[in-house]
Parts: C-alpha cells; sequence; structure tokens
C-alpha cells in the first residue's frame, strides 16, 4: 500500500514543484535521523547488547511472560524475544540497504540514459517503465524471488528491481527538465565525452527528485523486509529475523502479546522515522522547475 | 465511445507484452531451468532431458515464449511440480476467496475514505480535521498485517466478537462466510482507506477553493448541494485515478492477509509455489494477479472518459 503513496507522492512531488511549502519544524527530522543511527548501532553492536545468545533455546521456559531474565519474554522455543529483536537489525537494515542499492543501481542509469537520450531510446524504455509500474510489487518481488533462490539477499533484489522503474521515471523527468539548460549546452561547447556531461552535469542537477522517492524506497523496502519474513521467505529459521518473530509469536498471540508488540512497534517507529526524514526533504530541497 | 476503447486496448498490448515476458523469462534464468526444478534433486541427466523434451523445452526460447502464452490464453496453466495438482483447478477454486476479500477491502476503503475526506475538507483546519488527518497517517505507516495480528488479538480473541481465523466458502454458509470476512476485509482496508481520505479531502479541498464554488455560495445555494454536487462530483474524478493503484496493491497486500487469517486464497498459493521452487504454480498465480491488474486499469481509464466529458474526444 505504501506504493501507492509513494507514486502519488512522487508525481505530485515532480508535478507541482513549490506546492508543499510548509515549514518543517526541526526537532522531528533531527529524532527520526538520531532513531536510525541508533537502530544502525543496535545492528552493529548486536553481539555486546544482545542479554542472550538469539538462537539459544530455553525449552523449560516456552512462550513465557517478560522477566528480569527476559525482558521481553520468550519464544515458542524458549529464544529470550529482546536478544532476536536485537539481532533481526542486522538483517533488517541489510535487507533494506539490498534493496534500495539494487534500485539505485538499475533505476537510475535507466532514467538517466532516458531523460538524456530523449526520441526513440526514451519511449521504449519507459514504455517498458510504465508496463512494470502497472504490476503488483509484491506478487513481481516474489516471482522473481522464486526464479532467484528463496534467500532474504535475492528476495530484497527482488523488490529492488520491482522499485527501478519508479526510480527511473521520477530521475528522467528531473533530467528533462535540467537537460537543455545552458550549463549543460556548454558542456557540449567544450566538447566533453556524453558520459562526462551526463554524470558530472546532469545528474547532480537532476538527482533532487530521486533523493526524496529514494528515502520513500527505503520505508517499503524496510517493511517489505519484514513482510517476506512473516511469509517465511527471507531469513530462514533459526536465524533471528523480525518478520520471522513476528510469525512465530503470532501462533501465541492470546498467551504472550508483549512478543507480537515488540517487534510490531519497532517496525513501525523505524517506518515513520524513515517517511519523516523523506517529508523532510521534500520541504527543503528545492525541486527544479 | 469506441475508439477510446480501442486506443486503451492498445495501449495495455506493450504492458501485456512486458508482463508475460518478465513471467516467462523468469524460468529461463533459473540456473537450471524448470525441467531441473520439475524432476528434483535426485533425477539424473538423462532424466532432465527427457523430462525437458516432454515440457518443450528443447525448442528455441521465441518459440517457448509462444507456447507457453497460447497455453496460458487457454487457461491452461499446467500441473504444480510438487503435488501434481492442475493449476488451473487450483486458480479456480481459490481465485474467488481471494477476489472476495480484495473487493470487501477496497468497499471498506471507500465508505470509511470519502466521507471523512469530505468532513475533513469540508471542517478544514478544525480538531475534526486534524483527527483525521493524524488517523490517515497512522493508518499509511502500520503495516496492514500487522494491525490484522493485533485485530485478531483484540476482537477475536479478547472481546470473542468474531472468529480468529478461518475461512467458510460462501456456498456454504454465506453468514458464516461474512462473519470471517470482516476482520480480514478490514485490516486490508486500512491503508487504504487512509489513502483514499486523504485524496478525497486534497481534492475536495481544491474544488472548494476554486472559483465556480465561490460563485454557487454566492449564488445562496443549499450547503448539501454545493458539497455534494458540485464539489464531491469533481473531486471524485482524482479519486478515481488512486482506485486502479490501490486495487493493485490490495491484492499483493491480500498474500500477507490471507496468511494472518490462514484463508484459502490465491496468496497461500503464491508463496507456497515461491518457497518450493513450483513454476507452474507461481506462473500460473502471477499471470492471473497481472491479468486483474491490467483489466482494472483498463477498467479506471474507461471510466474517465464516461465521467469527465473534458476527456472525452
Amino acid at each position: 500500500m505504501a506504493q501507492v503513496v509513494e507514486q502519488v507522492a512522487a508525481a505530485r512531488a515532480v508535478a507541482a514543484p513549490g506546492a508543499r511549502v510548509r515549514r518543517t519544524r526541526r526537532l522531528g527530522p533531527v529524532l527520526a535521523i538520531a532513531f536510525i543511527v541508533v537502530l544502525a548501532l543496535i545492528g552493529v553492536l548486536a553481539p555486546v547488547l544482545a542479554p542472550d545468545d538469539p538462537i539459544n533455546q530455553d525449552l523449560a521456559n516456552q512462550v513465557g511472560g517478560p522477566t528480569a531474565q527476559h525482558l521481553l519474554g520468550t519464544d515458542s522455543f524458549g529464544r529470550d524475544v529482546l536478544s532476536r529483536l536485537i539481532w533481526g537489525t542486522r538483517p533488517a537494515l541489510l535487507g533494506t540497504l539490498v534493496a534500495v542499492a539494487t534500485a539505485c543501481v538499475i533505476g537510475l542509469p535507466w532514467g538517466l540514459v532516458s531523460g538524456y537520450a530523449g526520441g526513440l531510446v526514451d519511449m521504449v524504455l519507459m514504455r517498458v517503465a510504465d508496463a512494470l509500474l502497472v504490476l503488483p510489487g509484491l506478487v513481481i518481488a516474489l516471482a522473481i524471488t522464486t526464479a532467484l533462490g528463496a534467500s532474504l539477499t535475492n528476495a530484497m533484489l527482488a523488490v529492488g528491481i520491482v522499485f527501478s522503474p519508479g526510480l527511473a521515471r521520477v530521475l528522467r523527468s528531473g533530467v528533462l527538465t535540467v537537460r537543455d539548460r545552458e550549463y549543460v549546452v556548454v558542456t557540449r561547447m567544450y566538447g566533453l565525452r556524453p558520459w562526462h556531461r551526463m554524470i558530472h552535469h546532469v545528474l547532480p542537477n537532476a538527482v533532487a527528485p530521486a533523493l526524496i522517492q529514494i528515502t520513500l524506497l527505503t520505508g517499503i523496502a524496510f517493511l517489505a523486509q519484514a513482510a517476506l519474513g512473516f511469509l517465511g521467505i527471507g531469513v530462514s529459521p533459526p536465524a533471528p529475523s523480525w518478520g520471522n518473530s513476528l510469525s512465530d509469536a503470532y501462533k501465541f498471540i492470546i498467551v504472550d502479546p508483549a512478543a507480537v508488540l515488540a517487534p510490531g512497534v519497532v517496525i513501525v517507529v523505524t517506518v515513520l522515522a524513515v517517511y519523516r526524514i523523506g517529508d523532510y526533504l521534500r520541504d527543503r530541497i528545492e525541486i527544479p522547475a | 465511445m469506441i475508439p477510446t476503447l480501442v486506443r486503451r486496448l492498445i495501449a495495455i498490448v506493450p504492458t501485456v507484452i512486458v508482463a508475460t515476458v518478465v513471467t516467462f523469462a523468469l524460468v529461463q534464468i533459473t540456473p537450471g531451468g524448470a525441467a531441473e526444478a520439475a524432476a528434483g534433486p535426485t533425477a539424473t541427466p538423462a532424466q532432465i532431458a527427457a523430462l525437458k523434451r516432454q515440457m518443450g523445452l528443447d525448442k528455441p526460447v521465441p518459440l517457448q515464449y509462444l507456447d507457453w502464452l497460447w497455453n496460458m490464453i487457454h487457461g491452461n496453466f499446467g500441473q504444480s511440480v510438487i503435488n501434481r495438482q492442475d493449476v488451473g483447478t487450483e486458480i479456480a477454486q481459490r481465485l474467488p476467496v481471494t477476489l472476495e476479500l480484495t473487493v470487501l477491502a477496497l468497499l471498506v476503503a471507500l465508505v470509511v475514505g470519502i466521507p471523512l475526506g469530505i468532513v475533513s475538507a469540508a471542517r478544514r483546519q478544525s480538531r475534526l480535521d486534524a483527527v483525521v488527518r493524524g488517523g490517515s497517517g497512522l493508518g499509511l505507516a502500520v503495516p496492514e498485517w500487522l494491525l490484522a495480528m493485533f485485530a485478531v488479538d483484540l476482537f477475536a480473541l479478547q472481546l470473542g466478537w468474531l472468529p480468529p481465523t478461518g475461512f467458510t466458502p460462501l456456498s456454504e454458509n454465506l453468514a458464516a462466510n461474512l462473519q470471517g470476512m470482516i476482520l480480514p476485509a478490514l485490516a486490508l482496508g486500512s491503508g487504504a482507506a487512509a489513502i483514499i481520505t486523504r485524496q478525497t479531502r486534497s481534492a475536495m479541498v481544491e474544488v472548494l477553493d476554486s472559483p465556480f464554488v465561490r460563485t454557487a455560495w454566492a449564488l445562496g445555494l443549499p450547503r448539501g448541494q454545493i458539497y455534494f454536487r458540485f464539489a464531491l462530483k469533481n473531486a471524485l474524478i482524482s479519486v478515481i485515478t488512486v482506485i486502479g493503484l490501490i486495487a493493485g496493491a490490495l491484492l499483493g497486500v491480500s498474500i500477507l492477509i490471507e496468511r494472518v487469517f490462514v484463508i484459502p486464497g490465491m496468496g497461500s498459493m503464491l508463496v507456497d509455489g515461491v518457497s518450493q521452487k513450483d513454476f507452474p504454480v507461481m506462473q500460473g498465480v502471477t499471470t492471473i494477479f497481472v491479468a486483474i491488474v491490467i483489466f482494472i486499469n483498463l477498467a479506471v481509464d474507461l471510466s474517465y472518459t464516461v465521467l469527465d466529458p473534458r476527456i472525452r474526444r
């Protein structure tokens, strides 16, 4: 669903520059960025921070509620929920990174070439992008995952591939607005190579809307990572991931709702933080008209 | 009307080609390809070669694509690699379930979203508006499947109002079927409701600020007539624009919702197909989903021409 928002928002960001003149309060984005940094630190420092081994089973203590030893209780195998949550930060962040990087590697050259070349190349590239954009993202991501093999990296690669046509479209419209500006035309007089011109003169000036899009995609990738884990595609058990933990804890939600609540709240807050950063960028970055 | 239809049909041709080529090509890029996946890990090279011939995989790739497309068009999706069941038959059983869930969720989204959007726009900057906007922001941020789990916990397990999971076929018992669908439809529709609320609000605000509405106020027309006959009619067009996108997204999210509520729809079939590398199942389900989404977008495109005379040519 978030992808719909992203498409609508991206269309609006491109179509109506300056339509959003709302002044953003400073504290929100600072808190949002701080939250993401803390999350990354938790991921890096997981071995130090986790109170317990995330796959250590305490079978005498299954689906236990919060205690002093297990602050968030234990799951159905008697594993410490808090430790699994802390270790789960790693696949969550790495998976998101894989998806967003894939989207950039495919989508940015796609949009850049399409916008800069124009003509037939542009028409063909954008027709393909439009055709792909119509398709339901999660379904296509799952289909691609089948072909690549069901693993976290492959699933997030697939998510990145699904993102790329949207990113290409946004960058293309940015490129179109600067392509014929004087400073670009001048480089042609200097006789710079087309690639040099595209990367050093067109891209930096056209990339702003794409950057906003990338923040939005980060939030969606993050959700996708959790959703795929919940479906059992991604990190294979017993390794900890938030999606796995959720799908496991859900079976025992009546006994121990805290085990569902904890990863759930972390996911929602993280997504809100990422969107907040995206909103901030949208208000701050000047989109070339 | 008729020329528009033809134009739109021509416009979806590239989409259909790209979508089918992608679905088809996925099997081609798999290490070993479909025959090896179908034969299983213990098969000998000779068995794989025999299976390849049997599946027509020794023909040139473009020919294979045309064969495959021909089979898809005729509803011949092949057999599941895992349980040897006919994929088309299974889809025929499961598709109505997913469609019912998605349509109900879309109804929830429209019934909740449009009135909230209207009220929010009419009482702009009021406390009510702030609540609606905050609520829709939250609806966007909380993933539907997470909300679904908490809904099960609260309404089914704690309060006992509705069955937690399980599915009764529509043909068996209508009341039980609907009862089991309430929570899934509400959960699935939550994000869509938030989007429709926002879309309705911003469209209504735009129309309410336009000169012709000001003129209507100046003429002293009744409030209801201004809001509904003038403003809403114009605002709804931009709501319909997002319905195509939303319907596609709902189909995708339904996979997760079906998982939470253990509903035997297309989603669980696709997830099983993916984790078991069952290509015929995956291709069949993907093709059906893609066909539905393309059809919805076509319908939305055509509905503009009916609803908005300015687009008619």
